[in-house]
């Protein structure tokens, strides 16, 4: 999962694209501590614990739980990872370069 | 949980105590025939170590086929049938209710169909009002995930039906409710509103076996039905990052965006 990010973060970094962590592992400092750890360059929302409130919100019961969005902001995708994640963000990017 | 004292070492209770002090360490004593509890428990504990010895082992395994065909070997099946004849000598009891259970575990685990389906509804048909099935609408609901959810589905609903006890009633809507949001057929999953209202309405109150009750676990998902489909604009939602930054999901209108639910524990 993690590796597979990181790439693809890096390959879009000038691509109308972003990956967003909801992270569920503690507050802010512990959260700092693990991304510097596993070098992840990418922005976290700060949720605290598994019942945080965004997790909380969206109904989250495992994790990890993947939402794709395309660029007007509709779920396009759910619970894609590694490779059909990076299909499925290729996919919506194609589409959304050729309006 | 094993009651060792028996009437006559009432009488003689200070014989009795040494001999209860020698039945903890040695076990069951010779010629005291074990009650069916602690037959059922003795099974249990067996296979507990068997399943303790037999992760050590697997863990221990380095070649991934190996550990493949291991797995698939895995002890468990041996126990069910303990189990299960176990239940068939205490039939109607305490201990056959906690046995099927066993039985309809361990059949699940090893996609045993009907082994499964007959526990389940030997333990409808005679253990319903026993307080050992409350975990049984889960395990049932679980099962849908590994036999197909149109084979579980009618045992969720002959449980709900038969049941009189709440948590047990609860617990098959949950599962019937969740077997509808997971379909792919429209009429299906057209019914899952109709199921988590009445959860909602209904059994509000009460508490699931997670700790929290029914009436905001059917509000989380009708919020997830109605916001967060493929197809639906989820409600914006404000965050604040690891640097203490405040940001929206707004602020990546125009961007493909990856919502990562994670934790790194």
């Amino acid at each position: 999962m993690l590796p597979h990010e990181k790439t693809l973060v890096k390959r879009l970094a000038d691509k109308p694209f972003a990956l967003i962590g909801i992270n569920s592992d503690g507050p802010v400092e512990k959260v700092k501590e693990i991304l510097a750890r596993e070098q992840i360059t990418w922005r976290q929302a700060v949720d605290e614990s598994t019942d945080g409130p965004l997790a909380t919100k969206w109904n989250v019961s495992g994790w990890p739980t993947i939402y794709v969005l395309d660029e007007k902001g509709v779920i396009r995708y759910r619970d894609v990872r590694d490779q059909e994640m990076e299909d499925a963000v290729m996919t919506l990017l194609a589409a959304g370069s050729k309006k | 949980m094993s009651t060792l004292v028996s009437l006559p070492c009432f009488a003689r209770w200070a014989l009795c105590a040494a001999a209860l002090a020698l039945t903890f360490t040695l076990g069951f004593a010779e010629d005291a025939k074990p009650d069916p509890q602690q037959k059922f428990d003795a099974i249990q504990a067996r296979m507990e170590k068997a399943q303790t010895d037999f992760m050590e082992k697997l863990m221990a395994e380095q070649d991934r086929a190996k550990q493949r065909a291991m797995y698939d070997s895995r002890p468990g099946l041996e126990f069910a049938a303990e189990f299960k004849t176990l239940a068939v000598e205490t039939k109607g009891t305490e201990v056959a209710a906690q046995s099927w259970m066993k039985v309809a575990e361990i059949s699940g685990e090893f996609d045993q169909e009907e082994g499964f389906k007959s526990a389940v509804e030997t333990l409808i048909a005679e253990h319903i009002t026993s307080p050992h099935i409350a975990a049984l609408p889960a395990m049932i609901g679980g099962m849908g995930w590994t036999l197909g959810d149109d084979k579980v589905e009618p045992l969720l609903q002959s449980l709900l039906a038969k049941s009189a006890h709440k948590p047990v009633q609860a617990g098959a809507i949950f599962e019937l409710a969740q077997i509808a949001m997971r379909s792919d057929k429209p009429e299906k999953k057209a019914q899952t509103r109709a199921w988590f209202e009445r959860l909602s309405k209904e059994f509000g109150d009460l508490k699931s076996a997670y700790g929290k009750d029914y009436k905001s676990i059917a509000a989380g998902f009708l919020f997830e039905l109605d916001h967060l489909q493929i197809g639906q604009i989820p409600p914006d939602f404000e965050a604040i990052d690891e640097n203490g930054v405040k940001f929206k999901l707004s602020d990546y209108r125009g961007k493909v965006v990856v919502l990562d639910f994670w934790g790194f524990w």
